[in-house]
Parts: C-alpha cells; sequence; structure tokens
C-alpha cells in the first residue's frame, strides 16, 4: 500500500464529519496528508469550517483507527480509491459532492466501461417487477452493458442476479461499510458480486447501514450511470430519489409502465407521468446511447447462459390441461378464481395443475394470484 | 337406624356411584358430612332441614351422621341433597323400602322444589353402566338424563312428589324421549351454508379435504378475504354426527354446565378470543373443568389471528393435537378430558395484513414479516396439514358470481370420503382418519406407483422437502384419493397434495 494512502483512510475513518466538509478541505489542502498535518490554528485560519468541526477532527488524530483498517483492506483485497487517485471512476468526478474515498471489492474495470445503466426499484416490489428487473439486467448484461445496484431486496437484487450471468457484469453500491452485507440475506449474492462483479462504498470499513447513509448512496448509483431505469417504485421510496439524483447530474430516467392499481408501483408510473422515458424493452435504453444498427451488431454473446434463458416454453413438455391454463393466463386470467370460471374445471383439478407448473417453474401462484415466470 | 341411598358423583367426564349412608344415633342433635364434602355439600344440612320440615314432615331429633363412600373422592355441588332427604327420612322410618336400584340426585330449595344440577348426562350413563334401573332427578334435568336408553328416568318437582312415588302413593310416570329423533332434528341447521360464500375456490377445497381426512388447517390471507367466514361454514360439511359421538359430546358439555339443550346436536364450534391463557385452553382450576381443546371434542376449534395468541398458549397445543386427550393433575384430583377436534387457524401473511395484495401497499418491513411468522413455532406447524391461501376478493367479481355449491353436496362426498377411511382402518386400533396415521401406517397405506416415486423424487430436489413435510404430502395425497374414490395415488392427488403446503 501506498505510504499516503493511510491518511486517505484516516480522513474516510472521519465518520462524523461529513462529505461536503471533507470535499472543501481538500480543495484547500489537496491531500488528506496535509490535512492531517494542519494544526488547528491552520484549520482556522482557513474560516472554512466551524469550531465544533475542527474539534472534531482535533478529537481523532489517533491513526490507531485507520491502521488496524489498513491491515484489514490489505487482507481482504480491497480496493481503496481516494479521490483524485488514478483510478477513482471518472464518472464520479463529475457529480456533486462526490465520495473522498471509495472501498471497492471485484473487478475494478467495470467502473470504466463505456455503457452503465443504473437499475432501481422497490424492496418490497411485485414478482412480476423482480422478474423483469432479472431479465432487463441479464440482457444489458448479455450486451456488456454494466449493470449498476444497490442490492438491496426486491428489484435491485434481483437486477444484479441477472447481469452477473453476461459479460457486462453489475457493481453494487452500499450504504454501510464494504465489510457489511447488508441485508445479511443477500450474502450469496455479496459473495458472488465480489467475484464476478463489484462491490463498491464510500463508508468506512465496519460502518453499519443507517437510514441517512442511502440517500447518499443513491447520488453514487445515479453518478455510476448513464441512465438509470425504474423498474417498479412506490410514491415514497429510494429509487425515487435516485431518479431525483440522476436527473441533477443530467441523466436520463427510464421507468417501466405498470398497471395503475398496483401500489407498489405508484412511483414509477408518476415519473412517467412527469416525462421519464417509456421502456418496454432493454433496446429503448440502448438507443440513446448507440445508433440503432450498432445495436444490431451487439448480438448477445453470454459465455455462459443465463437459466432464464434456457427455460423457455419451448422446452417444457406441458399436458395438455397445463396448455389450456397457460393459455388462460397469457390472455390475461391471472387469478385461481378466474381460472375456475374462465375453464370451468374442478379446482381439485386445477390445483394439482397449478402445482405442477409451479415445480416446472413455469409460473408461480402467491395469494390466488398467478404470475407467469418467463 | 340406618339407611343406604345411592347417589352420584363426577371425576372428570366419568360419572363415579356415591354411596350416602344416613345414621341416626342418641345424643345432642347434630349434623355431621363425613367423606371429604366441600362445603357445597356441608350446606346441605340447613336446605335439607327447611325441606323436609316445611313439606310436613319431622327431622328427627337425634344426631345425624352422614357418610359420603367412597371416601377418598372429593364430593361437591348441590346433587346429594336430595340423597341425604330420602336418607334421613328412611334412617327416621318415615319412608320404608329398599332403594337399592334407584339413583337420586338433585338440589333442594327451602321449600323442598327441586332444582337442576349440572353433569346429569354422565351420571345417568355411569347408573347404567354400574346396573342401576332407575334414576330420580330434578324436572328440569329430564332430558338430558332421558337422552340415555333402557333407564326409568324419574323427574319431580319436588321433594313430596319424590316421597309421595317411594311410599307409593303416586308414582311418577317415567319420562322417555327418542334420542336420535332428537339428533335429527336439531341437525338440520347450520349457521353458514357453503353456498353463501362466492368465490375463493380453492379455500373451500381445502376445507373439504380437511373434513374429509380430519386435517388441521392454517388459512392465511389479508383482512376481510372471508377466512372467518370460510371457518364458521366448516362444521357444515363435517359428517353428520353419531348418536354416540353426541352423547360423547353432551357429556363434556353437561360437566362443563354449558348444556343449553338436552343433547347437543352439532359438532361443536369453539372460537376462543385470543387473549385465553394456557387453562382456559387445556382445562383446570382447583377443581379442573374442561378447557377449549376438550369444548371443542370431536369438533372444531378455530383460532382466529393465531401469531396473536401467547406463546405458551399456542405451545400447550401441541400435546392434545397428537394425543387426543388431555390430562390436568391439581391437588385434588387427576383428570383425563378427551380432547380430539381438528383446529382452523387463521391468520394475515403480515403485522399489517396486507402483504400480496395487489390492491394495498403493505407497510411492514421484512424483519416485522419475519418475527411475525415466527411466532408460530415449527413443532405446531408440523402438525398443521393444510396450509392455504386465501386471496382479497374483489366485491364487484363477487356479486356477478353465481352461487358455490352447497354445504350438502360437499358434506355427501366426506361422508363418502369417510366411509372409505373408517372400512380400511377397521382394524387399526384408534385410527379414525387419514391425519391421524403414524409413520408405519402410511407406508401401508399410501403405498406410490412409479410415477409418484418419481414425483416425489422430484419434490425433494426442487422444493427441499423434509421428512415430516414428505408424510403431510402422503396424508393428504391419500386424503384426496378417498375423495376422488381411487384405491391407487396419482400424480395428480400427490400434485394437488403439495400445493396446500403453501408459507413454507
Amino acid at each position: 500500500m501506498d505510504s499516503k494512502m493511510i491518511y486517505d483512510i484516516w480522513l474516510s475513518s472521519l465518520t462524523n464529519v461529513s462529505n461536503i466538509k471533507k470535499n472543501t478541505l481538500l480543495t484547500v489542502y489537496e491531500t488528506a496528508e496535509n490535512i492531517y498535518k494542519a494544526s488547528a490554528s491552520d484549520l482556522q485560519r482557513t474560516g472554512l469550517l466551524r469550531e465544533k468541526d475542527i474539534q472534531k477532527i482535533q478529537d481523532q488524530k489517533s491513526m490507531a483507527l485507520a491502521e488496524r483498517a489498513a491491515r484489514f483492506i490489505e487482507k481482504n483485497n480491497i480496493f481503496c480509491l481516494p479521490k483524485n487517485s488514478l483510478h477513482y471512476p471518472s464518472r464520479l468526478e463529475k457529480i456533486y459532492n462526490p465520495p473522498v474515498m471509495l472501498y471497492a471489492m471485484g473487478n475494478v474495470g467495470l467502473l470504466e466501461r463505456d455503457l452503465t445503466v443504473g437499475m432501481v426499484g422497490s424492496r418490497k416490489s411485485s414478482l412480476e417487477a423482480r422478474k423483469t428487473a432479472r431479465q432487463f439486467g441479464g440482457r444489458f448484461s448479455e450486451m456488456g452493458i454494466t449493470v449498476v445496484s444497490g442490492m438491496a431486496d426486491g428489484v435491485d437484487s434481483a437486477a444484479a442476479e441477472g447481469a452477473l450471468c453476461g459479460i457486462g457484469s453489475t457493481v453494487a453500491v452500499f450504504g454501510s461499510g464494504i465489510d457489511v452485507c447488508y441485508p445479511a440475506g443477500n450474502r450469496n449474492l455479496y459473495e458472488r458480486i465480489r467475484e464476478k462483479g463489484l462491490l463498491l462504498s464510500e463508508f468506512f470499513i465496519g460502518q453499519p447501514p443507517k437510514s441517512g447513509h442511502f440517500p447518499l448512496r443513491n447520488r453514487i448509483i445515479a453518478g455510476l450511470s448513464d441512465g438509470v431505469v425504474v423498474v417498479e417504485a412506490r410514491l415514497k421510496s429510494g429509487a425515487l430519489i435516485t431518479a431525483d439524483c440522476a436527473l441533477e447530474q443530467g441523466k436520463t430516467v427510464y421507468a417501466m409502465p405498470q398497471s395503475i392499481n398496483v401500489k407498489s408501483a405508484v412511483g414509477s408510473n408518476q415519473l412517467l407521468k412527469e416525462g421519464a422515458k417509456l421502456v418496454t424493452e432493454p433496446e429503448d435504453v440502448l438507443e440513446d446511447f448507440i445508433e440503432i444498427k450498432d445495436i444490431q451488431k451487439i448480438k448477445p454473446a453470454p459465455p455462459e447462459k443465463s437459466q432464464e434463458s434456457v427455460r423457455s416454453e419451448k422446452n417444457v413438455s406441458l399436458s395438455e390441461d397445463e396448455k389450456t391454463i397457460l393459455d388462460a393466463v397469457k390472455a390475461g386470467v391471472n387469478t385461481v378464481d378466474g381460472l375456475v370460471q374462465r375453464l370451468d374445471e374442478p379446482i381439485a383439478k386445477l390445483n394439482a395443475a397449478l402445482m405442477m407448473m409451479e415445480i416446472k417453474q413455469m409460473l408461480k401462484v402467491s395469494y390466488g394470484q398467478i404470475t407467469l415466470l418467463f | 337406624m340406618l339407611a343406604k341411598i345411592f347417589s352420584c358423583g363426577l371425576l372428570g367426564v366419568e360419572g363415579v356411584i356415591v354411596t350416602v349412608e344416613v345414621d341416626l344415633n342418641y345424643g345432642l342433635p347434630g349434623f355431621i358430612v363425613v367423606g371429604l364434602p366441600d362445603a357445597g355439600v356441608k350446606e346441605s344440612r340447613d336446605r335439607v332441614f327447611s325441606a323436609i320440615k316445611n313439606n310436613g314432615y319431622a327431622y328427627p331429633d337425634k344426631k345425624v351422621t352422614v357418610n359420603l363412600a367412597p371416601a377418598d373422592l372429593k364430593k361437591e355441588g348441590p346433587s346429594y341433597d336430595l340423597p341425604i332427604a330420602i336418607g334421613l327420612l328412611t334412617a327416621s322410618n318415615q319412608i320404608e323400602g329398599n332403594f337399592s336400584d334407584t339413583l337420586f340426585f338433585g338440589e333442594l330449595s327451602l321449600n323442598g322444589d327441586l332444582r337442576p344440577v349440572r353433569g346429569v348426562l354422565p351420571m345417568v350413563l355411569a347408573a347404567k353402566r354400574e346396573g342401576f334401573h332407575k334414576v330420580v332427578l330434578p324436572q328440569a334435568n329430564k332430558t338430558e338424563g332421558a337422552v340415555v336408553d333402557g333407564m326409568d328416568i324419574l323427574p319431580a318437582d319436588n321433594l313430596k312428589q319424590v316421597i309421595e312415588h317411594l311410599k307409593g302413593k303416586k308414582s311418577i310416570v317415567p319420562y322417555q324421549i327418542d334420542s336420535q329423533a332428537l339428533l335429527n332434528k336439531g341437525q338440520a341447521s347450520y349457521r353458514v351454508d357453503f353456498s353463501e360464500i362466492k368465490g375463493q375456490d380453492n379455500a373451500k377445497r381445502a376445507l373439504e379435504i380437511a373434513a374429509a381426512g380430519g386435517h388441521n388447517v392454517l388459512m392465511s390471507g389479508p383482512p376481510g378475504s372471508g377466512k372467518s367466514m370460510l371457518a364458521k361454514a366448516f362444521p357444515s360439511i363435517l359428517p353428520a354426527l353419531t348418536l354416540n359421538e353426541a352423547l360423547e359430546i353432551t357429556k363434556i358439555y353437561s360437566i362443563a354446565g354449558l348444556l343449553k339443550d338436552n343433547i347437543m346436536t352439532h359438532r361443536p364450534f369453539r372460537a376462543p378470543h385470543h387473549t385465553l391463557s394456557n387453562v382456559a385452553i387445556v382445562g383446570g382450576g382447583s377443581l379442573p373443568k374442561p378447557g377449549e381443546v376438550s369444548l371443542a371434542h370431536l369438533g372444531v376449534l378455530f383460532l382466529d389471528e393465531l401469531p396473536e395468541f401467547q406463546k405458551t398458549a399456542l405451545e400447550v397445543l401441541r400435546q392434545p393435537m397428537e394425543d387426543h386427550e388431555v390430562t390436568i393433575s391439581r391437588v385434588n384430583a387427576t383428570l383425563t378430558y378427551p380432547a380430539s377436534f381438528m383446529l382452523i387457524a387463521s391468520m394475515n401473511p403480515c403485522p399489517c395484513g396486507y402483504y400480496g395484495d395487489p390492491t394495498h401497499q403493505c407497510t411492514c418491513t421484512k424483519n416485522e414479516i419475519r418475527r411475525y411468522n415466527s411466532k408460530i413455532s415449527g413443532p405446531l406447524l408440523d402438525r398443521i396439514d393444510i396450509r392455504v391461501e386465501v386471496p382479497a376478493v374483489d366485491i364487484k367479481e363477487l356479486e356477478s358470481r353465481a352461487p358455490g355449491e352447497s354445504s350438502e353436496s360437499i358434506r355427501d362426498r366426506v361422508n363418502r370420503a369417510r366411509a372409505i377411511q373408517n372400512a380400511r382402518f377397521k382394524n387399526d386400533k384408534g385410527v379414525y382418519f387419514n391425519a391421524q396415521l403414524e409413520p408405519h401406517l402410511i407406508d401401508q397405506y399410501c403405498a406410490l406407483d412409479q410415477e409418484g416415486r418419481d414425483f416425489i423424487e422430484m419434490l425433494y430436489d426442487k422444493l427441499k422437502l423434509s421428512g415430516r413435510g414428505y408424510h403431510r404430502i402422503l396424508k393428504l395425497a391419500r386424503t384426496i384419493a378417498d375423495l376422488d374414490g381411487a384405491e391407487q395415488i396419482g400424480l395428480i392427488h400427490l400434485s394437488e397434495a403439495t400445493s396446500y403446503r403453501s408459507g413454507q
């Protein structure tokens, strides 16, 4: 590790000094080392900080914490990308209040890919939305586009999972320290992204996920992306914050349409009303960045096929009953009660057939709602 | 002079014959009761004194000793008033005769009127078992007593009628009823019929299977989806009560003092509030009374909002669900009450109730939902064979739909399936329906063909099926095949059975 790096880690360890103030200091002192070496009176003379903030910095002059973190960073192959360093992502340099430090695990090269797309959505999303997110994530990735998300439950995870299967891969930006897997239930995905994608966080090692971190995290997601796709969002949700950040940074916001009666999609529908670009297929996003004829060239050349694309209607054998059900569901009869009425079959028979189709992973029945899985 | 009269006490749900011995001695006039009487029995003295005096007979001017045998059984309540009074009159030679084939019980008022007592049915059944022929009891208890065949039930309004009957002056006419007719008459009506519930075909089918195989059910769905109504309609598709079953239920209600009519004509439907305590569930008290599990014997115990129940109250359910009876030990007695009930439970999918409902936004966090669901322990869930999701229904759609199938036609299918099961289990003691099958019996009765075995193997892979889950599916598939009238469990039965283990 670079001997100067320890000062950057120290600066990042000052969790009670905001990123904005750190940025201000950096504009004056240029390096973290200079900030560290500046005396209290020096800092005061700049007139940038209040007494209280200077006190905070003075209180934490000990390097013990930073040194411990440095050992941890080295041991776990974590990359440190301080602002102004060579590898600092160029997209972030342009945004307001860029993070003074980024911790990264995995393939850092993903940060400088030609085309990146942010995919965000509700944590408690519908099955439908997760399915779409996974499909889109997969398609983007197959075309070599890197998908940026927050690895939250629901849409974010689904998009990341889909994207992991292609060459585009995925970047997950955290609202906690990079070594803290949040939500804990995503441990498996966390490991897979570390292997094949990139984990990223501006927060100091070991920082717990705090509610205040997430809006900050969202500005990075928006910052790293060339466009942001909102898959499904409630009226008050983090996904809309990300969309706002993207707009402030002058990027295009895309949203997927959904039924106006679905409560978990009110926010994304609202975005469409306000002028977000409506997306029904990945090419809708792509055409804004690449000439259409180029799109034809980027034919999916997936190194390994995702499960999604292997499983399709054609290569699953279906009985007559199952075919009838599938046709009815495709025609819009998406409740069990509706099927009973439409097909006039005994519920016993329908339940048996639906279960079979569920085992074949063609659809999912939840509280009487049928969702097709491909 | 010594008189010996027979009466009856209660131990659990069974009657126990009590011998009332009355002895008159020279000495200071007084009245002593021995044989573990409670305060209610001791107070007999004053009621008996006034009742005898006010009917024109003489209360003996002697030292009275009353012994209630067997002396080690606690005696409670006022039902010994009548036998003590008759004993006193016999001992003092005001009545003559031998009453060794007659059982007496009843509470006396000061003017000699007979008041009803509780537990009449088990006492009359005990009398029949012990070889008595006649029972003298209060007028108000006559129908409950007359339910038992082959006994002379002699109802009396007051002490005077009893004395005149015993003296041979004016006989009491034995009261008779046709208990089967009574049962049939009462069974005609139900609170809610299945045809009143529109839609919810999946839940209805699940309940039909539950009724046919005696399986426990957990319904999960948002508020207002009709879970409670489905549960209330459930008794209407259960097989009709046989006379023996009706007597057994009546016995429990008679002891609990909850009997409104003379005989229970419906399977009980108990829906206790979720604040109830452990004791209220299994029964108890210093002199134990049956709890909700026993009051639901041969019927339905409906626990609405299952996760709201105290965790300990749910855990005490486990043993009665397994053993179909519950044993309560107290200082005064150790009693066993029958508790063979079907559990119908309902819950919301999450604390706010709207998880999975497309028209409402659920406001719960993932952790809240996990915590809510974890209130129901694994061992309890293991004993619930059917888990069914009940979605919210659209009012407009409801109005447009034709009425569903009636309870009566569903009940026909249930009865047929039960008949198949009765024939199958005739050699297996204590097994009446599929839900009771133990693993070794499952192997015997739920054999699969090759196609079925392949399917189950696939389930192991795809659903991470556990051993218990495997047995649950087989038991359910057996019931579904029985409803279908099929000998062999087929793929379609297995696959339908698998669909009722939702929420795993």
